[in-house]
């Protein structure tokens, strides 16, 4: 059975020791059961090693979404995945967690022409439709956070705009935050042509959604290729680890429904 | 009956924002309480809570125009379109503004001859621009200026026979009209509701100035709905009182900081304003809120509103719902004992305004670049739990002010005997 969901994806390590960003998508063979899975991580080291964490919320993810029963409500079945892997995440922090690392989580459910996404943290999900983008997930940062209770009135502007730990994440893998994953309220209507992309912010964080539009854009199977290069070509000074995935509803899986 | 109900309705709502228009350059439009349209305490009804607003700045210098001009509308032969009848007063408003030191958020700096010149032909009615496609309007503007210019330079060198000085005004008036014409997008809006079966309307909506470039250019637009929540008595209270902050903060607050920063205090503003209600009464409201600068948009939301995108034949929900359903307290439910929760318990608010310690905010953290064809989508859940997606779909092909009007008709046909209040905005992107 030919795949009917095209998707492409690069990472480099940029100026960094190690890889800790991961990514995976599910198989073919679970695909006509349970549609498409895709999973982007990116781990942050504390004692332990980041790398450790990303792939603990990619593996466990799709274990969870190979090997159990398909929820009937899309977004329940990504919410039960991560919390299989947030169950696994937990369990690997020492009893002190202030030493713990941990990792992002950006995840992307298709099934019957609709998506559902899931985030922690702060990769990003976006939605490239009639050719531009829209990023679809909140980014999970205390920044965002501060300006809420300053417009509330809580806190001054100008305390929250000088707060050096704006891009501090609130929420993230392996942490019982209390915060609620950021999830989309319904499953959305996908068309032909639609890409999601999913990214980790040595990409974003380096390129603008205006000079990622135009590398998205390209041709699916060298795009993430083509958006890595460029990030690289900037040669910016302790550039993050970068990846990126792309995914592409081909003509044939929505005219199939 | 009913379908008569809801094609008057616009009527009425246009008729308050007229006023609107008259007062404040934007258009705001308040609930309409009496189900027939021309109950003529109704209009009364739906002013009241403007004249109530702090802006003291234009109302009263304006009422004097909104008297004249229903006498003045026929000699332009319009068909009582809400559009037609709002562009011509967006004509006329020009001139009466040298007359009465109008508001600041009306284009202030206009050159006094491009007055004259628009007082000099308020005849020629203008055709074929029902939908207020601000390109044709461009073009019957640069026509009227250049008649009236050519006009006054006649009569005036009739009367004092010096050519030279006016020649340069007349090409400072053709400028000046050109530049306005080139705002950073074509936007065009349509707003509608119905009252449903319910005794009240408790939604209220917002849509600021969009016939105005220049005050496209420095404030934006910025639109709104508020769904006064339905269980609490004084719901209707809530969402207006939401809807006034919002238009004062818009109105009379900097445009200076990011969109982003802007809406959180709009948000904030009404916030403050319900909880202020509160301290004698028990209510609240969802918001959900759009700003649009230059080419790009920013939104937020609290509640179970809806603000959708439509793009390339496609329908996007932006924001997310403020309700229990899959949140940790369901999920306890959901996985411990395997039940789910009553669909009423579960779509109980987790945010809204009027809430003691209001923390749940869903907004943009990016501004979303707009593209020709899109069409944003405002609305209360009494129009999202009536019309299916491919509904609102069909009607959001179709220009702003048609897609709200029909949308909101659709509610009504479908005939619901618990037909919640139905709000919408719909914003066309060109």
């Amino acid at each position: 059975m030919p795949l009917e969901i095209s998707c492409s994806s690069c990472q480099n390590t940029g100026s960094r020791e190690k890889q800790e960003d991961a990514m995976i998508v599910s198989s073919e063979q679970v695909f006509a059961t349970h549609g498409f899975l895709a999973v982007l991580s990116d781990g942050m080291g504390g004692l332990q090693e980041g790398e450790k964490f990303s792939a603990i919320a990619t593996q466990e993810m799709m274990r969870s979404f190979e090997s159990e029963k398909p929820e009937s409500d899309m977004c329940y079945e990504l919410l039960r995945c991560y919390e299989r892997a947030q169950a696994a995440a937990l369990a690997l922090q020492p009893e002190d967690e202030k030493d713990g690392g941990g990792a992002t989580v950006t995840a992307v459910l298709i099934r019957e022409g609709k998506c559902a996404y899931l985030s922690v943290g702060d990769s990003r999900i976006y939605l490239l439709r009639g050719g531009g983008l829209i990023q679809l997930n909140r980014e999970q940062t205390l920044g965002v956070r501060l300006d809420e209770r300053a417009a509330m009135g809580d806190l001054s502007w100008g305390q929250v705009k000088d707060n050096g730990k704006r891009k501090a994440l609130i929420a993230h893998l392996g942490k019982d935050s209390g915060i609620e994953p950021d999830l989309c309220s319904h499953p959305q209507e996908l068309v032909p042509g639609d890409r999601i992309i999913l990214m980790s912010d040595g990409v974003f964080g380096t390129l603008s959604d205006a000079e990622l539009l135009p590398l998205l854009s390209g041709d699916i199977q060298i795009c993430s290729k083509s958006v890595i290069k460029n990030v690289l070509s900037r040669n910016k000074a302790g550039q993050d680890n970068c990846s990126v995935l792309v995914i592409e509803l081909a003509m044939t899986y929505m005219e199939k429904r | 009956m009913k379908l008569d109900n809801t094609k008057e309705l616009p009527e009425t709502m246009a008729a308050a924002s007229n006023n609107h228009n008259e007062a404040g350059q934007d258009q705001a439009t308040m609930p309409v309480f009496a189900e027939d349209p021309d109950a003529a305490t109704e209009s009364g009804e739906n002013q009241i809570p403007e004249s109530e607003t702090p802006p003291s700045d234009v109302d009263d210098s304006v009422n004097a125009p909104a008297a004249t001009e229903p006498a003045e509308m026929p000699v332009k032969d319009d068909s009582n379109e809400a559009s037609e009848s709002d562009k011509s007063i967006t004509e006329e408003k020009t001139e009466e503004k040298t007359e009465n030191e109008n508001p600041a958020d009306v284009a202030e700096t206009v050159p006094e001859t491009q007055v004259r010149t628009e007082s000099v032909t308020t005849n020629p009615p203008p055709a074929n621009n029902q939908n207020g496609n601000w390109g044709i309007v461009g073009i019957i503007l640069l026509v009227i200026a250049a008649l009236g210019a050519a006009l006054a330079v006649i009569i005036l060198r009739k009367r004092k026979d010096e050519g030279t000085g006016k020649k340069q005004k007349y090409e400072t008036i053709a400028e000046t009209v050109v530049q306005q014409n080139t705002p950073g997008l074509q936007i065009e809006c349509g707003v509608a509701q119905t009252i449903g079966k319910r005794e009240q309307q408790q939604d209220s909506l917002y849509c600021s100035n969009w016939k105005d470039p220049k005050a496209l250019m420095t404030r934006g637009l910025v639109a709104a709905v508020a769904d006064g929540i339905g269980g609490l008595v004084d719901g209707h209270l809530a969402s207006q009182g939401a809807m006034q902050a919002i238009r004062s903060a818009f109105l009379e607050g900097s445009s200076d900081d990011s969109p982003s920063d802007r809406l959180l205090t709009y948000a904030a503003a009404a916030q403050k304003s319900v909880l202020q209600i509160n301290q004698t009464s028990n209510c609240g409201a969802t918001l959900v809120s759009v700003l649009i600068t230059g080419k790009t948009m920013q939104f937020l939301s609290i509640g179970d509103s809806r603000i959708y995108l439509y793009r390339a034949g496609a329908l996007l929900q932006l924001n997310r719902e403020h309700i229990l359903r899959r949140t940790n307290e369901e999920k306890e439910t959901f996985y411990g004992t395997g039940e789910k929760l009553t669909k009423k318990r579960a779509g109980a608010l987790t945010s809204y305004l009027g809430k003691e310690n209001l923390t749940l905010i869903d907004r943009s953290l990016q501004p979303i670049t707009l593209l020709p064809g899109d069409r944003i989508a405002l609305m209360s859940d009494g129009v999202f739990n009536t019309l299916s997606e491919r509904e609102i779909m069909a009607h959001l092909r179709r220009n702003p002010e048609t897609a709200a009007q029909e949308m909101i008709q659709d509610v009504d046909v479908h005939a619901n005997p618990i037909q919640d209040n139905a709000s919408v905005v719909v914003i066309g992107i060109e």
